[in-house]
């Protein structure tokens, strides 16, 4: 009943001209850059994170927000379009998506990816209302074991980051050492090589932008446009119509893909891509018509669109109220709310409630501001895909600069930024999960911490954390989610030679 | 074939001598300053070896000779090597340059390396870009960005 309570005042305070202004200019931006493939809402974020450096902390959660909005539903348009998936998040799409333009049902598949998204989204809006409160109140429980049995819960995703779970988990434990660089908790210098820079261990931030955002951008500087051809006219009213009327034929279908990207969503570092991708599988197994999958079927549509956008109530979830980044995008925003002075972690969320809920209350009407500019955004997505990239990459280069050095106006950020951006292009050209690294930087120092309190509690014995049940089922999580993707590819690669025998 | 092999244990060969070195670095310390550490480079050096095996085995099997395709790459790789050393140049010179004509001379340069030839943009853009910048981060939000011998 308090939660409806601060969720109402929350709407209260977000009924403002100047944060729907914001919501309207975040979710265009992100609309925007998800929708130019290569860019993602991350970057967007990356971007704007200088802008929010002296705002209040709901003006700059409301505004970040709007563009992680914005970017989870732009990567599906060109996916759609032109084959090429805008974000991760949107792999799945293009499946049954691309499928159906070359049938000439480009208009009814945007609509339906418009209106699976806004549902996908509402849906992950209300599960983020109902769990934060006792996820909270949960993790209040949490000691020093819980807290580093957590890191190691978002660690064990890893392994299947990439087709490679050896070199996924390589990258997560040279993220987990990156991580730990700096002044150990209990005093000690490590790594730094003599830089008082790295005091405080590698800045985020900048670590982040470099290896997320500097690999895409070259792969970019080699091409001439971002995407290269399209010339089709759509109408507005065609494109809302047609989706509205295939969703209401798959209402069973939707639910289900939107509670299957919650889930997902909560798990860390699992991310929209897994999730679209999971429903989809789900989909098709579950499906009469199966074997018409591929083929461009709305329902394979709306299994990759609904799950991907309700991934991000699971994952906001987990970072909110845990401070684990359930994506990329997520793990902008912990850089966001750090900007702020805030702590993620549980104590986060319970001091900052009122915010926080405002900023979830803004995100129910994001999916209404979704829904119109995105309708609007599809007609017009043409001409923006258009500009060439001998402008966007060196003015976004630019961009990214001034974000790294902005955090702690300091030259060396924009460097290590660059050498990051180096090592995260060589790293996805040998073929390493970047996200793995990321992880592993984030995750890291908290295992390190965590890791070194249980020390001092049990005079360095870490066996009797286990007698904990909370750490005992997060144990068992783990385990779990490291064996049951290799499981899922065990059964699946043996069904398919009894079939192909 | 050996070349296929370098280059597929290069990069999980320098992150392992990087992840070395610090190991090296931290195991004079106290033991609670490497509980975590000490695990990770262990765990590294075993994944190392069996990727490391499982890799050569795909090359011997494969007979891959490696370096197909390399001079068509090569191009594209020294568009993005000649850009990335014109950001490492930018951030180097902003101290003497400062971040406005540094930025304009790094948006002018990139842009012709990026193939623009319209006289217009080529200038245009970098100054009002820059300027622009300039006015947000300095002017507006506060953030110092560093000046050069031009004051700026």
């Amino acid at each position: 009943m308090e939660s409806f309570t601060i969720l109402y005042n929350g709407f209260s305070m977000i009924f403002e001209v100047k944060y729907f202004l914001l919501m309207f200019a975040g979710v265009a931006f992100g609309l925007v850059l998800a929708a130019l493939p290569g860019l993602t809402s991350s970057m967007g974020i990356a971007l704007m994170l200088p802008f929010t450096y002296n705002l209040e902390p709901l003006t700059s959660l409301v505004f970040l927000l709007s563009i992680y909005s914005g970017g989870i539903l732009g990567g599906g348009v060109t996916a759609i379009l032109i084959n090429t998936p805008g974000s991760p998040a949107n792999i799945a799409t293009v499946l049954d998506g691309y499928p159906m333009t070359l049938k000439g049902r480009a208009e009814e598949a945007l609509g339906i990816s418009l209106w699976s998204s806004v549902i996908g989204g509402l849906i992950g809006c209300i599960f983020l209302f109902f769990v934060m409160e006792s996820l909270a109140n949960l993790a209040l429980r949490f000691g020093p074991p819980e807290m580093f049995m957590i890191a190691i819960f978002g660690l064990s995703v890893v392994g299947s980051l990439s087709s490679n779970p050896i070199k996924s988990i390589y990258g997560g434990l040279f993220g987990i050492l990156l991580g730990t660089i700096g002044m150990s908790p209990s005093g000690v210098v490590r790594g730094t090589m003599g830089s008082y820079y790295l005091l405080d261990g590698i800045p985020f931030l900048p670590a982040l932008i470099g290896l997320l955002a500097i690999p895409e951008l070259f792969s970019l500087a080699g091409r001439n446009f971002v995407v290269d051809t399209m010339d089709t006219k759509f109408s507005l009213r065609r494109i809302i119509s047609s989706g509205w009327r295939e969703i209401v034929r798959h209402p069973v279908q939707v639910v289900l893909c939107s509670v299957t990207g919650v889930i997902v969503g909560v798990m860390p570092a699992a991310g929209g891509s897994i999730a679209g991708l999971l429903s989809y599988n789900q989909s098709k197994q579950w499906s009469r018509r199966h074997a018409e999958f591929g083929t461009g079927i709305p329902e394979g549509v709306i299994a990759a669109e609904t799950a991907n956008n309700a991934s991000e109530g699971g994952a906001l979830a987990t970072m909110l109220v845990l401070g684990i980044p359930g994506s990329s995008n997520t793990a902008m925003l912990i850089g966001a709310v750090m900007i702020q002075g805030w702590v993620p972690g549980p104590k986060m969320f319970l001091d900052n409630k009122e915010v926080i809920y405002a900023s979830v209350s803004s995100l129910f009407l994001q999916q209404i501001v979704m829904f119109i500019l995105t309708a609007v955004f599809c007609v017009y997505a043409v001409r923006i895909i258009k500009i060439p990239t001998r402008i966007l990459v060196p003015c976004i280069i630019l961009f990214t600069l001034l974000g790294s050095y902005s955090t702690r106006n300091a030259l060396f950020d924009c460097g290590l930024m660059l050498a990051f951006g180096a090592a995260g292009w060589i790293l996805k050209k040998s073929g390493f999960a970047i996200m793995s690294v990321v992880l592993g930087i984030i995750l890291g120092p908290i295992a390190d911490r965590e890791l070194l309190r249980i020390g001092q509690l049990y005079n360095g014995d870490i066996l009797p954390i286990f007698n904990r049940p909370i750490v005992l089922a997060l144990f068992l999580f783990s385990v779990l989610s490291v064996i049951a993707p290799m499981l899922f590819t065990l059964v699946r690669n043996m069904r398919g030679k009894r079939e192909a025998a | 074939m050996r070349t296929a092999i370098l280059q597929k244990l290069g990069i999980p060969l320098a992150m392992l001598i990087a992840a070395c070195l610090y190991y090296l670095e931290v195991r004079h310390g106290h033991p609670r300053d490497q509980m975590l550490i000490k695990p990770v480079f262990i765990l590294m050096a075993v994944l190392f070896a069996v990727n490391g095996a499982w890799d050569v085995r795909l090359c011997l099997r494969s007979g891959d000779g490696g370096g197909e395709g390399g001079a068509r790459d090569w191009k594209g790789l020294q568009k993005i090597g000649c850009f990335f050393l014109l950001a490492v140049a930018l951030v180097a010179l902003m101290p003497v340059l400062g971040f406005t004509a540094g930025s304009m001379i790094f948006l002018h340069l990139a842009f012709r390396l990026l193939g623009m030839d319209n006289a217009a943009m080529l200038y245009g853009l970098p100054v009002s870009v820059s300027l622009v910048l300039y006015m947000l981060f300095n002017e507006l939000f506060g953030v110092p960005l560093p000046t050069g011998f031009l004051g700026f």
